[in-house]
């Protein structure tokens, strides 16, 4: 397939237009969220453009450089702390990388006891980013003070599934996501305990795993284990049959409220997804079988670049994958020793792969920043590339397509943050 | 019949508290995961929102300021952090999470920052925060392994020279209010561990408790006076010698990699959150991460701790004996009595006594 990684990463040509007067706007830093970020801005609000956009992450750790020469079966334990919140998604990365370098498969009990853990970690991240992040974006609060007419015609919209969630106005709705003192606010913590609850029961403690292996699980299956689960997920549906329709109401109202808001986020469509959930009767975590394996996994894999599928071959994706320095404060490692030229197949590794990457922090003035690791010119999430071990041939599949991680390349001014639709949950610096 | 005028007898024991409003900043900009603010968010005892909205009777009214959760962001979200560091806010806890690092180390550039000075346009060094707001601080609270000994990114061959508060601060350092700094270790903490120690600061704030009973490493002597061992529900398998030799078991895991019987944590005995999970009672390997050696002096991880060799082996004899007498005592006491049967005669002992005749 054509290397997308080499096409130019700058937006399609605009018109010529005179500019306005730039207005600074800077957010840093951003708050609810999982990490560091600050987003820098000059806008023209007379031609409603967004002039110029930069991100800055401010921390630095050096994982990939204190991983070195450390005891390869410590790396999940070690990677799981890259996160606070996803930390499990990264040590489960790291044991399907372990699991393909030491040639072993787990019991196929292991990988649903894993599966399991991982869907509950979805549903605890689902609600709590949800309702207790980027929820508040959308508060009594926040659109009280950033939109008056909205809150005003909010006041006196029926939501139109009042019966399913029980909010009569949108106002309603409002009210409750308003942080701390909102209803459902409130009521979204106590879900995000219950799903970390089942979260515990397969994986031990939250967010980092205790019970993860390579080559399995240290959980004991018991009836009790899996009655537990069962339990709390069947509480989980049932709210959820109060969350969906209430959060359709929500969005969209906001869609008629603020026309152009549609347009929040909206430029091209490049998603990346290297797959979640195992199937144990088909992956045995070999190299040679990761295209049929990786197809077999429950969330599949893939890469969508335009709107448009253009591949579900997770060893075509992880060849594609490139580490781009960009306007990050590292140096090259082109004179770097290169690890590894040859995939097990014989394909070719690229130098700006993440198996041959080398971290080397520059510290001239000015800020550390994170890599923009990018297949497609997309950052993707980067948990598996950049942590795995280096003598792994293998791409970890980490967790679904729903974590998009950009540098917000394009933001509105309307809202008191940058858009949340192109916002980063977790901005990573490692 | 009490007088109607009477004052309620809650209104006389009770008082005020010392302390009307308290801020918490919560520096998260260390270097870390922020995985300490997102494990308060599952405490319940209490939780966060229960002390937020004062739902815990006696405490001082408590303004929370932690980026993960603010509603504020940038500039708006750091105006209570400049005012305190100009002086104008004085009743505040400085919580710090994510390891401290060695700026002396960063050349030219910076390891960790938190906002923008307004007059030189450069970011505010996360050491810089700690030094202009500790000395002003009420309290100063370590919110996991990270900031209390410099945790993971502390690890041999790290880059930053990175430590943990009483590195950077010193080990005798004091608050303006005589307290040493409060270390609430855990890679993350445990959730109920960590509220817990914040609601004991509250209400010593308030005048409601006296001052923190802190070990000589800054640890709440009631969560970290036990080890994992003490605590663990495995520990039986140790004392009868029956020890995992995969991770596929439910007994115990010295072997094969815990550091139980030597780390100072309570999660075995208390679950990871509402007694749920855990780590070695669950089926994972302590690690030592509540320890300041951790994780160097733990790893590699999955290899016996060297002191378990000793110890299992010392153990193996008693062990054998004790459980195959207890398997004899256990088969007995598994057969009832003889007398329970369905036969005709009764033969239960019972011997009835006869009365003399009236």
């Amino acid at each position: 397939m054509a290397d997308v990684a080499e096409t130019s990463r700058s937006a399609p040509p605009q018109p010529a237009k005179k500019r306005g007067q730039l207005v600074e706007m800077n957010w840093d830093p951003i708050t609810r969220i999982v990490g560091s970020l600050g987003i820098f801005t000059k806008i023209d609000f007379d031609n409603r453009e967004v002039a110029e956009c930069h991100s800055t992450s401010s921390i630095f750790r050096g994982y990939s450089i204190f991983m070195k020469n450390k005891d390869p079966r410590d790396a999940h334990f070690i990677t799981s702390r890259i996160c606070g919140i996803c930390g499990d998604n990264h040590a489960t990365c790291s044991v399907y990388a372990q699991n393909m370098a030491y040639g072993v498969k787990p019991p196929p009990l292991a990988e649903w006891i894993v599966n399991l853990g991982e869907a509950a970690e979805y549903m605890f991240d689902h609600n709590i980013f949800q309702d207790n992040l980027v929820g508040v974006d959308f508060c009594e609060k926040m659109v009280k003070e950033t939109n008056p007419g909205v809150w005003a015609k909010a006041e006196t919209t029926a939501a139109p599934h009042a019966a399913d969630h029980g909010f009569r106005t949108i106002g309603d709705i409002m009210r409750a996501l308003n942080p701390f003192t909102g209803e459902f606010y409130r009521e979204t913590l106590l879900v995000s305990r219950m799903t970390r609850e089942m979260f515990c029961l397969m994986e031990g403690r939250h967010v980092h795993p205790s019970t993860l292996y390579p080559g399995g699980v240290g959980t004991v299956p018991s009836v009790q284990l899996f009655t537990d689960y069962l339990v709390r997920l069947m509480r989980y549906i049932e709210l959820m049959k109060k969350c969906v329709p209430l959060h359709d109401d929500l969005f969209d109202f906001f869609y008629q409220a603020l026309p152009g808001y549609e347009e929040v986020g909206r430029r091209r469509i490049l998603l990346g997804c290297w797959g979640s959930y195992q199937d144990p009767d088909k992956c045995d975590y070999q190299y040679r079988h990761m295209t049929d394996w990786g197809r077999a996994m429950f969330v599949t894999p893939g890469v969508i670049v335009d709107g448009k599928l253009v591949t579900t071959d997770l060893v075509d994706i992880n060849l594609q994958i490139r580490i781009l320095l960009g306007s990050s404060y590292y140096d090259g490692w082109d004179n770097c020793e290169t690890f590894v030229s040859r995939d097990p197949l014989g394909n070719p590794v690229d130098k700006k792969h993440p198996w041959n990457q080398t971290t080397l922090p520059a510290r001239k003035s000015g800020i550390l920043t994170a890599t923009t690791p990018g297949s497609c010119r997309r950052a993707g999430s980067t948990s598996a590339p950049a942590t795995i071990w280096r003598s792994t041939p293998a791409v970890a599949p980490s967790r679904g397509c729903g974590r998009q991680r950009s540098p917000a390349s394009s933001t509105s001014a309307t809202s008191r943050r940058p858009a949340t639709a192109s916002r980063s949950i977790c901005p990573r610096p490692r | 019949m009490p007088d109607s005028d009477a004052v309620p007898y809650g209104r006389k024991t009770q008082h005020e508290p010392a302390l009307k409003e308290v801020h918490i900043l919560w520096l998260t900009a260390g270097l870390g995961c922020d995985g300490d603010s997102v494990s308060i968010t599952a405490a319940s005892e209490p939780s966060i929102e229960e002390v937020v909205l004062g739902a815990i009777p006696g405490l001082p009214k408590v303004h929370l300021h932690n980026p993960v959760l603010a509603y504020e962001t940038g500039e708006e979200f750091l105006k209570p952090w400049h005012q305190t560091v100009r002086g104008e806010m004085d009743n505040f806890v400085l919580v710090v999470e994510g390891s401290i690092p060695n700026e002396h180390l960063s050349g030219e550039g910076y390891w960790a920052a938190m906002g923008t000075d307004a007059e030189t346009g450069q970011p505010i060094k996360t050491n810089d925060w700690i030094t202009r707001l500790a000395p002003k601080a009420l309290a100063v609270v370590g919110a996991g392994s990270c900031a209390t000994w410099g945790g993971i990114h502390a690890m041999q061959g790290n880059p930053t020279g990175c430590m943990g508060l009483r590195d950077f601060l010193g080990w005798d350092w004091k608050s303006k209010a005589g307290l040493p700094i409060v270390d609430v270790p855990g890679c993350p903490v445990q959730p109920d561990n960590f509220m817990e120690t914040l609601l004991y600061l509250l209400r010593q704030l308030a005048g409601l408790a006296p001052l923190i009973p802190l070990d000589d490493a800054g640890r709440p002597t009631w969560l970290f006076g036990n080890t994992v061992h003490n605590g663990c529900d495995r520990a039986a398998y140790y004392e009868q010698a029956d020890f995992a030799s995969d991770y596929n078991s439910y007994k115990c895991l010295v072997k094969i990699g815990c550091w139980g019987p030597v780390v100072q944590c309570n999660v075995p005995k208390r679950g990871w959150m509402a007694g749920i999970g855990g780590c070695p009672n669950v089926g994972g390997i302590c690690i030592g991460c509540t320890m300041p050696g951790f994780p160097d002096k733990f790893q590699p991880f999955m290899d016996e701790p060297p002191g378990a060799v000793l110890s299992s082996n010392l153990i193996r004899p008693y062990g054998a004996v004790i459980r195959n007498l207890r398997k004899l005592t256990n088969n007995t006491l598994n057969k009832e009595p003889k007398w329970r049967h369905n036969g005709p005669e009764l033969t239960t002992g019972y011997r009835p006594e006869r009365t003399a005749a009236p």
